[in-house]
């Protein structure tokens, strides 16, 4: 990779320019099917981590794989 | 007790990933006001504009941090900042934190910092960090070419120290953040999920891409050099993944 080749970062954040410089991303870009806003992705993760974790703690206290 | 919640005095244990030029108070203020932590970048090198962003973070009087990506930096000029600004978080990255633990811990700040490796993790711990940013390879931007999963890395870490560990890479959801937690993490920071938010000041474009991008949509780019990135697919990073 040309030294250089992130210094068109600017141009792909700003300007919408997607091939002046690789658009740092995660994998998890195959995971996010929406813009939301921070609060609302915030929210919908906390409520997730809740109906996670209170259905494992379901399976640990009736020791069952479910 | 969420040793991440007292650390940081935010809400949630959600925390923003200091992106350069993208992760300053627009987005980062949405973040801390939703309950997570915003984190203010320095990665840009643009050192004036960056702290007027601390400064404007501070009037705001929410919780946040500051990232100081120790490689990036010119000179001491934003760890000295930093450390008189009345900060209380900072999280450090690219380099080991070793010269910074001390003047930080001196000035009241907790200290994380970003790890690849199980092997990094410990020596940071030996140094005295107060906790860590567990990177695996899924995350974006800056990498270490070594690729490993943050499945492997938090338990790797976990199974050899207590430290206090948030998750980063791969998490966008409660889903990940319920994993990264059975893991053994007390947060999670998460990236590319703050980058294509309403609050995020990048062009549309931008976070049209990662809506549309699949899991197998992004690459891995100069892994024999350095910075080793992960980027999205396009043109242009097909052709630098090419070259090898």
């Amino acid at each position: 990779m040309a030294p250089d080749a992130l210094k068109g970062i600017r141009d792909v954040y700003f300007h919408g320019e997607m091939e002046a410089a690789p658009a740092l991303a995660g994998q998890s870009a195959g995971l996010i099917d929406e813009i939301k806003s921070a609060q609302a992705i915030i929210d919908e993760t906390i409520a997730e981590f809740f109906a996670i974790t209170g259905r494992l703690g379901g399976l640990a206290s009736g020791r069952t794989f479910g | 007790m969420n040793r991440v919640l007292a650390h940081t005095g935010a809400r949630y244990p959600i925390v923003q990933a200091p992106m350069g030029w993208i992760a300053r108070t627009q987005l980062a203020s949405a973040v801390s006001r939703a309950g997570g932590l915003g984190v203010i970048e320095t990665s840009s090198g643009e050192t004036e504009a960056c702290q007027a962003e601390i400064n404007k973070m501070k009037a705001l009087n929410l919780p946040f941090g500051v990232n100081l990506p120790i490689r990036f930096l010119r000179d001491d000029a934003m760890l000295k900042f930093v450390c008189n600004s009345g900060v209380k978080f900072v999280t450090t990255s690219a380099g080991s934190p070793a010269k910074f633990i001390a003047p930080l811990k001196g000035a009241g700040i907790t200290v994380y910092h970003a790890v690849p490796t199980v092997e990094t993790a410990l020596k940071c711990v030996e140094a005295g960090i107060d906790g860590l940013v567990v990177e695996g390879a899924e995350g974006g931007g800056f990498k270490n070419p070594e690729e490993v999963s943050t499945l492997v890395l938090l338990q790797g870490i976990r199974a050899r120290s207590d430290v206090p560990m948030i998750a980063a890479g791969g998490v966008c959801d409660g889903r990940g953040m319920a994993a990264a937690f059975a893991l053994g993490a007390e947060g999670i920071q998460m990236g590319t999920r703050f980058v294509s938010s309403t609050e995020s000041p990048v062009h549309a474009n931008y976070k049209n891409a990662i809506v549309e991008a699949k899991e197998t949509g992004t690459l891995v780019l100069n892994k024999k050099s350095t910075p080793c990135i992960r980027a999205l697919k396009s043109e242009r990073t097909k052709a630098i993944h090419d070259e090898g």
